[in-house]
Parts: C-alpha cells; sequence; structure tokens
C-alpha cells in the first residue's frame, strides 16, 4: 500500500472522510445504546435494592414502589 | 369505544349536527377565525420587504411563498383545532358519546377547513396579483385556485392528525411544528409546483390529481389517526 | 439479599436475555464483515470506469441509505404491532429503533452529500432523492421529540406510534423516487431479482457490507431494547440476577 492507493485518483479525501464518518456514525449508534442499557440497568439495580431493603425492614409481601 | 352503538343516528345528520356547532362556535369568535388569514397576508408581506420591492423578482417566488404562507398559516391554525375542546371537556363526552369518533373528527376538520382554509383560497388571487402573478386567463387563475384549495385541505387533515397527537401536551404547538411538517413537505412541493405551472400558463393537470390522489388518501385514513390520537391525550 | 421475588416477570425478561445473549455475536460478527468489506471496497475491487475511486463512497453511502429506510419501515411496523396487540415489547422496539435509524438517516445524507460534490459538483441539489431522505430525516427527529415530550411512557408509546405509522407514507416516496422523477441521484445499482447493474466482484462487498450494516444495527436495537425493557419494567426487577451473570 503506498501514497498512490491512499489518494484514490484524486478522491482520497472525499472518499477518506465518508469512511471515517461512517466509523464515527457506527461509533456513536453502537455507543449511545450501550449508554442507555448500561444507564437503565444500574438504575433499575438501584431500584430493587432499595426495594428489597424497604420489603425487608417492612415486611411487606410485593415491591411495587418505585424509587 | 367498544360499548354497542344504540340509537345510532344518521352519520350526515351528525355530520350536520358537528358542523352546525362548529359553524356556529366560530361566528361567536371570529376574531379567532381572523387569525390565520391575517397571518397569511402578513407573512406574504414580509416577502417583498425582505427580498426585494421588484415585482419581477417577486413573480418568480409567488408560488414558493404562497404555499409556505398557507403552510404556516394552516400549521398555526391547527393548534386550536382540538385544544378548547380537550381543555372544556366537550372531546370526552365526544370520546364517550358511542358515536363514531373518526367520523365526528372528520367533520370537524372538515369545518375547521371552511374557517381557516377557504379564507386563504379566497384571498389567494389578490395575494398573488400583489406578487405580480398575472396570469392571463380563467384556467390559470382556476389551476391556482384548485390547488391551493386541495393542498390546503391536505395540510387541515395532516395538521389536524399532528394536533389531535399533540393537543395533550401543555406545551404541544413547537412540536407540533416539527411533526408535521415534514409530512406536508411533499404537499409543499407538488402545490408550488402546480401554482408554478399555472403562472406559466402550462396544463397542470396531472399535479392537481395528485394532490387530490393524496388528499383523498389522508381522508381515508387521518381520521383513524386522530381517533386514536385523540383518545391517548386525552387519557 | 433475597432476590427470589425477581423472577415474576414473564416475557420482557426472556426477550432481555435473548437480546442480551444474540448482541455481541451480532456485533462482532458484523465487525468483521465490515472489515472484510470496507478493504475490499477501498483497495481491492477496481475503480469505476465513470467515477473511478470516489464510487468506493458507495460501500458506505448504500448500505446506510438502504437501511435507514428498512429501520424505518421496521419501526412502523413494531408501533403497528404495539398498538393494534398492545404488546409492550413491540413498543420498546420502535422506540430502539428510532436513535440509530437517525444516525443511519443522517450518515446517508452526509456520505452521500461528500459523494455528489466530486460528482455533481454540489454538496446538496434539492432533488427528489435527497429531499425525501432529507424528509425521513426530520421523521426520525420529529418521532424523538414526540416520544420524549410525553412523561408516560404509555402514551408515548402510543402517539409516537400513530406518527410513525402516518410516517410511513415516506418510505415508498423515498424507495421510488429514483424512479418516478428525472433524479439527479443515480437510479438503482442494486436488484435483488433480476440483473444487478454492477459487476460481480463489486457487488459482493457491498452486499456483505449492507449486511454487516443490517447486523450492526441489530447489535445497536439489542442494546437499546434492553434499555427500552427496563424503562417499562419499572417495579419489578429479574434484572440483578441478570447482571451477575
Amino acid at each position: 500500500m503506498n501514497y498512490e492507493t491512499l489518494k484514490m485518483g484524486g478522491y482520497g479525501a472525499y472518499v477518506w472522510s465518508s469512511y471515517a464518518l461512517t466509523l464515527l456514525a457506527l461509533f456513536i449508534m453502537a455507543f449511545a445504546a450501550r449508554r442507555a442499557s448500561g444507564k437503565e440497568l444500574s438504575a433499575a439495580v438501584r431500584r430493587v435494592q432499595i426495594n428489597s431493603t424497604n420489603n425487608a425492614s417492612s415486611n411487606a409481601t410485593n415491591g411495587g414502589t418505585s424509587s | 369505544m367498544n360499548a354497542p352503538m344504540v340509537n345510532s343516528p344518521d352519520p350526515f345528520k351528525l355530520a350536520v349536527v358537528v358542523l352546525q356547532r362548529e359553524l356556529c362556535l366560530a361566528l361567536r369568535r371570529w376574531d379567532q377565525v381572523l387569525q390565520p388569514l391575517i397571518f397569511f397576508v402578513v407573512i406574504i408581506a414580509l416577502f417583498p420587504l425582505a427580498v426585494s420591492p421588484e415585482l419581477s423578482e417577486l413573480r418568480r417566488i409567488a408560488p414558493g411563498v404562497l404555499w409556505v404562507a398557507a403552510m404556516l398559516a394552516s400549521l398555526l391554525a391547527a393548534d386550536a383545532l382540538f385544544r378548547p375542546d380537550v381543555e372544556d371537556g366537550t372531546m370526552e363526552q365526544w370520546v364517550l358519546s358511542g358515536q363514531p369518533l373518526p367520523w365526528l373528527l372528520l367533520n370537524k376538520t372538515f369545518a375547521h377547513w371552511i374557517l381557516t382554509g377557504m379564507p386563504l383560497v379566497i384571498v389567494m388571487p389578490i395575494v398573488a396579483i400583489a406578487l405580480g402573478v398575472n396570469a392571463s386567463n380563467w384556467t390559470s387563475w382556476w389551476t391556482m385556485i384548485m390547488s391551493l384549495a386541495l393542498g390546503t385541505a391536505i395540510l387541515t387533515v395532516l395538521g389536524a392528525v399532528g394536533a389531535a397527537l399533540t393537543v395533550g401536551l401543555r406545551r404541544g404547538n413547537m412540536l407540533m411544528a416539527l411533526v408535521v411538517l415534514p409530512l406536508e413537505m411533499p404537499v409543499l412541493i407538488f402545490g408550488a409546483q402546480a401554482l408554478q405551472m399555472a403562472i406559466r400558463n402550462e396544463s397542470a393537470f396531472g399535479i392537481l390529481s395528485l394532490l387530490a390522489a393524496i388528499l383523498l388518501l389522508s381522508l381515508a385514513l387521518a381520521p383513524f389517526a386522530m381517533a386514536a390520537a385523540i383518545r391517548i391525550s386525552i387519557e | 439479599m433475597n432476590w427470589v421475588w425477581f423472577h415474576k416477570l414473564a416475557s420482557p425478561p426472556s426477550a432481555y436475555v435473548f437480546a442480551l445473549r444474540l448482541r455481541p455475536w451480532l456485533f462482532w460478527i458484523s465487525v468483521i464483515m465490515m472489515l472484510w468489506a470496507a478493504y475490499e471496497g477501498l483497495f481491492v475491487v477496481p475503480p469505476d470506469y465513470q467515477q473511478k475511486d470516489a464510487f468506493r463512497i458507495a460501500y458506505v453511502h448504500i448500505p446506510a441509505a438502504s437501511l435507514s429506510l428498512m429501520v424505518y419501515s421496521m419501526m412502523a411496523i413494531a408501533a403497528a404491532i404495539g398498538v393494534i396487540w398492545r404488546m409492550k415489547l413491540a413498543h420498546a422496539v420502535a422506540a430502539a429503533c428510532a436513535l440509530p435509524g437517525a444516525i443511519l438517516t443522517a450518515l446517508a445524507l452526509i456520505t452521500g452529500s461528500i459523494w455528489g460534490r466530486p460528482m455533481w459538483g454540489a454538496w446538496w441539489a434539492w432533488d427528489a432523492r435527497l429531499t425525501s431522505e432529507l424528509i425521513l430525516f426530520f421523521l426520525y427527529l420529529g418521532y424523538m421529540t414526540l416520544r420524549a415530550s410525553f412523561d408516560d411512557i404509555g402514551r408515548a408509546d402510543r402517539a409516537s406510534a400513530i406518527l410513525a405509522i402516518v410516517g410511513v407514507v415516506n418510505v415508498p416516496i423515498v424507495r421510488y423516487s429514483v424512479v418516478w422523477w428525472n433524479s439527479l441521484h443515480q437510479g438503482q445499482t442494486l436488484s435483488v431479482f433480476g440483473e444487478s447493474k454492477m459487476d460481480s466482484s463489486m457487488i459482493t462487498p457491498l452486499l456483505v457490507m449492507m449486511l454487516a450494516f443490517l447486523m450492526f444495527f441489530g447489535a445497536a436495537l439489542c442494546d437499546g431494547l434492553r434499555a427500552e425493557i427496563l424503562r417499562r419494567e419499572r417495579n419489578a426487577s429479574w434484572l440483578t440476577d441478570l447482571k451477575a451473570k
């Protein structure tokens, strides 16, 4: 692979920038979804823990209350 | 409503009742009826100020200006379509009445078009002349009027769907524009194209047919979307 | 701690577990396929006789554009299923489709515009294909803002579902815009049935890339779906023993 291949016959800037942007977009797509699920999961876990400690202390039968 | 329809009246009588109510209410609040019309004219008056007072220049952009103004005016008006009735509980009564809600809403929307769309269509030729449009024959005027009539009808129906979706939200006005404008863009494209062709004295029959087809399609489907949206909104 | 009552919930947990298990497979396989297809597209495939090397943008532009439409259709179908059968999971799928779909649409628009610059001499043209794709982007945005403006998730689900279903009329307009209108945008190059207008050595990487994009979207959907399921299952909690896994 030499410099000429990277230049893509003068279109290098266009080709490479679109591939780079694609990479960026895919990264954002995966990362946003990953982060959303992570955030929701930790929030849910926290809620569950609070509920279970509440239940343990008050002997309630269901964990219906939300934090 | 899953309840069986007892004493369901004739749908046409129902339509007449709804139309009568809407028109009567509008007569009592006639200032609100005038608002979209004034808005339409004011928006159009902005363009000569902003672009250029040259009639030749204005003539070129007239179709787009007319259409964008009509779109904004219908959007502004659509917010008032369901909001008062939802706020005073009328809409809840409609939902609970056991009458076909899509049909009621369709008639309400039709009344709304008579009150807000039709005035625009009537005023349009005057405004168009003010923008330097000089269509040479009656066919051109007729085409322009038809395109705006069909177009505003579609805009009203789509706006009604958007209004029904956002009526339950406290600040739904801006959101409605965001939701509805993308859907209205094809209408803008074809409508402005029809106007352009009419001004150039070409036959716009194909585009008018297309607009009519879009109108029929939206008339057939939108009432159900409206009804579903209203049910969500008043919950 | 007592986690026994976590197992009470029925169907969403299984979907959750399914998404959790499926995701790495989709993700890594699609990454491998993408690397291969990008290598082929960038270095192996010979330059197009007309467009020279600029044509290589097709390998990211076409998958993004076609997937953006596919995702919208999927979102609308999921929304319709959610409305008709009152299925929470379908609404969750629709909700999870929106952001990836919007990103893909933006990507299609941007790469298209980068491609258009050397080919048409303009970054943007107001032609049917481009404009309808832009409308698609606005539809995604409208969908997301509408969804975000409801406090109650059930109402958000149903209201945005209606919008998604109404907006589906735009999908055939985008799809066939190059056929219906005389467009600056080039016509269909790929066709599943019948003759494609490309050489097969060029097509294989493209098809692989499209499949890879689809799987990558699937992986993102798995994560997004998990987030949406969790958001809908606020008050119950089969989750912490999943966390242990």
